[in-house]
């Protein structure tokens, strides 16, 4: 009997111009047979820090977050700022 | 499990499902019919956790899950300021899913170790950042270090 545990990123999606959200999916199988899947998800934006992400995921955040989308994205921040009190 | 034509009007009749639940894609399969739950995940996710203005000093999260059924999210999270530094306003935590066009008032809660304060949690539009306040507006970095924010939100995406 040999369990299996596959990680991998099956998602990831562009919403609103700038959030990027990503699930990662942990299917485990045993003898070739599903088993159990669980789902973690994270949402980053123009400020994240993606060093730490797959290539895959960076390469997605660095085509979407162009100097206009980062432009946009801080005059968001700063209207949500003004209104978060 | 055997399938009977019903005839247009009717109610079809309460339908036994087998021991392994309803399964959705694990990819949507979205649907433009407003009658059709098109689908359903749940799982945990990680928060980014920052303040209005300032800087934190010191943060960390707990508990943080979802579920998602049709066009609504579920979150729950609780989040611990062990350090306040000098951050002020809001204090803001990134959701699984970003929200739709409309201003919610996604999320409400608890401080549960300092002073017990209500709070509240707004989504603008289009983000998926909450942005937690005390019941009355004022800031939650107030409370001191060591507060604790017990946060469940519920939003449409």
């Amino acid at each position: 009997m040999a369990l299996t545990e596959k990680i991998e990123i099956d998602q990831i999606e562009i919403v609103a111009n700038w959030n990027i959200q990503v699930r990662q999916a942990t299917v485990i199988e045993r003898d070739g047979q599903f088993v159990s899947r669980t789902f973690h998800r994270w949402v980053l934006q123009p400020d994240s820090d993606i060093s730490g992400q797959e290539q895959k995921v960076k390469d997605i955040c660095n085509a979407a977050w162009t100097p206009a989308v980062k432009v946009a994205y801080e005059a968001f921040k700063a209207e949500q700022a003004a209104r978060q009190l | 499990m055997a399938l009977t034509q019903v005839p247009s009007g009717m109610i079809a009749p309460a339908q036994t499902l087998s021991v392994n639940g309803v399964t959705f894609p694990a990819t949507q399969s979205a649907s433009a019919d407003a009658n059709t739950l098109d689908d359903y995940e749940e799982g945990t996710w990680t928060p980014t956790i920052s303040s209005g203005s300032g800087t934190i000093t010191t943060s960390s999260f707990s508990g943080a899950k979802y579920t998602k059924i049709g066009n609504v999210v579920e979150a729950t999270v609780n989040i611990t300021i062990t350090t306040v530094g000098t951050a002020g306003g809001s204090c803001n935590f990134t959701l699984p899913f970003t929200g739709t066009n409309t201003v919610q008032i996604a999320g409400y809660g608890m401080e549960v170790n300092t002073n017990g304060a209500m709070l509240k949690g707004n989504l603008q539009a289009n983000s998926a950042t909450e942005q937690i306040t005390s019941y009355n507006n004022t800031s939650p970095f107030s409370f001191g270090n060591g507060s604790v924010f017990v946060m469940t939100s519920v939003y449409q995406i």
